[in-house]
């Protein structure tokens, strides 16, 4: 069966620094997958070369089985594919655009999903709240019929009411057969959903494991990721 | 995959509505020119010489929002994470600008012609010779596209030099790099030229010898006199020199032009 993900011998730098070398990583179908790491670490980058929005680096990224660029942007559904939406715009024109150009974007589906979250159609976008701007790129990201998604810091700067809508909805939505990478630096956020996790640090993939193995060593997600930082503050 | 023609739709609905409030705005200062008139302020002259005049500034104006708009593709996720292959992501916008531009100009034409018609002025267009107006216009949008691509070519450059040299993040240095890269554009856009008339010349070709050659009868268009042959041989050299250049942007927006980071934004 073919992995949602397979990257090989990624490089990339920029200014020349280099912010990732060597990741080599594979993601089944179907998971649910932390990406960890301190700010900083190369999960935001990671996630933008997948998606194809970074795109000088060295190395294979393989999504579904697929590795052209314009290929990959079809089975990946990004968070942040909303930036540069006009602020203006009120929340039903941006499914209106997302249906215009994402064949894979479902209206019926972004409509629930936007209902669940109590987002208003009418609302402009510059009026919503920091926490309901975070549930439309949500709603919006899980609205396309992808085979990987790819949250990028969803809870940041979220209270935990609204953090557990979205999780929830992160639960209900995601396709069984789709695989969901959230990145996130803020571990108790997202543990409870995990069933891999992957760090990142000095650049590049220190560990990939599954979560039940984690747990069964009596260890949380939490203490798990923080291990590779020896306790250090990563905030 | 999204096909080229969606997206090309939805980018041209979106400036479409951006030049139409300009629009708005340029109605709005004619409407206040013809209350002008009725009070006896202004002359039926004054009104057609201003209205004119403000609708080559909303024509100025929209050229500038759809350069700005244009740029906006290349770097933001929204139009780059389409799954669009990045040379018809190019081709989409730039005609979507083409689109837009051809919008504008036919409403501000009507509008005017309108104004001269219930103004009465006489001999306002009388010198007007269609053909060579048509050519004009042509002319004029191969030269938008022209701008346009140097515009682009130069956003390219910038945010590639700036993307892979170190201490980048300093402002002076990037209006050093804006700086260098406009000189480029510009550079190839004069080797272009000075390339083209070398093998005009060297062909012997002339805008007579053009004229007699390039004679369009069936679709009711005649060229005829040097001038208007002289016009079209431009037509073409920007054209080409348009070609070039979008060959050279899309291979940079495909190899090196990565979308701005704002992981907070939405």
């Amino acid at each position: 069966m073919t992995e949602a993900l397979a990257i090989q011998g990624l490089g990339y730098r920029r200014n020349q620094k280099q912010i990732l070398k060597d990741i080599n990583l594979t993601l089944p179908t179907g998971q649910i997958v932390g990406l960890l790491g301190a700010n900083g670490a190369g999960k935001t980058t990671l996630m933008r070369l997948i998606a194809g929005s970074a795109i000088n680096f060295r190395g294979a990224i393989s999504v579904a089985g697929v590795t052209t660029a314009p290929q990959r942007k079809a089975q990946v559904s990004f968070s942040a594919q909303m930036d540069g939406f006009n602020p203006s715009w009120r929340v039903g024109q941006v499914a209106d655009v997302m249906t215009a150009l994402f064949p894979d974007f479902r209206t019926a589906d972004f409509l629930q999903l936007a209902q669940l979250l109590a987002l208003d159609q009418k609302q402009r976008i510059k009026r919503l709240s920091k926490g309901n701007q975070r549930k439309l790129q949500l709603a919006v990201t899980l609205s396309r019929r992808a085979s990987l998604y790819l949250l990028d810091e969803p809870f940041d700067g979220i209270d935990v009411m609204t953090r557990k809508a979205m999780l929830s909805s992160i639960l209900r939505w995601t396709p069984e057969q789709a695989t969901l990478v959230i990145s996130d630096h803020h571990v108790s956020d997202i543990d409870q959903l995990l069933d891999q996790v992957v760090v990142i640090k000095d650049q590049t993939v220190v560990a990939q494991e599954a979560a039940d193995t984690i747990r069964t060593q009596g260890q949380s997600i939490e203490a798990y990721f923080e291990s590779f930082y020896g306790g250090e503050q990563h905030d | 995959m999204t096909s080229t023609s969606k997206v090309f739709w939805q980018m041209t609905k979106e400036r479409v509505r951006q030049v139409t409030q300009l629009i708005e705005i340029d109605l709005g200062v004619i409407a206040v020119l013809v209350v002008m008139r009725l009070i006896g302020r202004l002359s039926s002259e004054d009104v057609l010489g201003f209205s004119t005049l403000f609708g080559l500034i909303t024509v100025m104006v929209g050229f500038v929002a759809q350069a700005q708009s244009q740029e906006q593709v290349w770097v933001q996720n929204r139009w780059r994470l389409v799954p669009l292959a990045d040379w018809k992501l190019y081709c989409a916008s730039t005609l979507a600008n083409l689109a837009t531009s051809v919008y504008l100009w036919a409403v501000i034409a009507a509008v005017t012609t309108v104004e001269v018609l219930v103004s009465g002025v006489k001999g306002y267009w009388s010198n007007t010779n269609l053909v060579v107006l048509a050519s004009v216009l042509v002319l004029i949008l191969v030269m938008l596209m022209l701008l346009w691509t140097l515009i682009s070519l130069e956003h390219m450059l910038t945010t590639m030099i700036t993307d892979f040299l170190p201490g980048m993040q300093e402002k002076w240095l990037r209006r050093v790099i804006i700086l260098v890269s406009i000189v480029v554009s510009l550079k190839l856009i004069d080797w272009f030229v000075d390339g083209i008339t070398w093998l005009v010349n060297r062909a012997g070709i002339t805008g007579a010898s053009f004229n007699s050659s390039v004679t369009i009868n069936g679709s009711g268009m005649v060229m005829h006199g040097t001038v208007l042959a002289d016009l079209w041989l431009t037509i073409i050299m920007f054209a080409g020199a348009v070609l070039i250049l979008s060959v050279l942007n899309c291979y940079l927006l495909s190899h090196w032009v990565e979308t701005k980071q704002t992981p907070a934004a939405v």
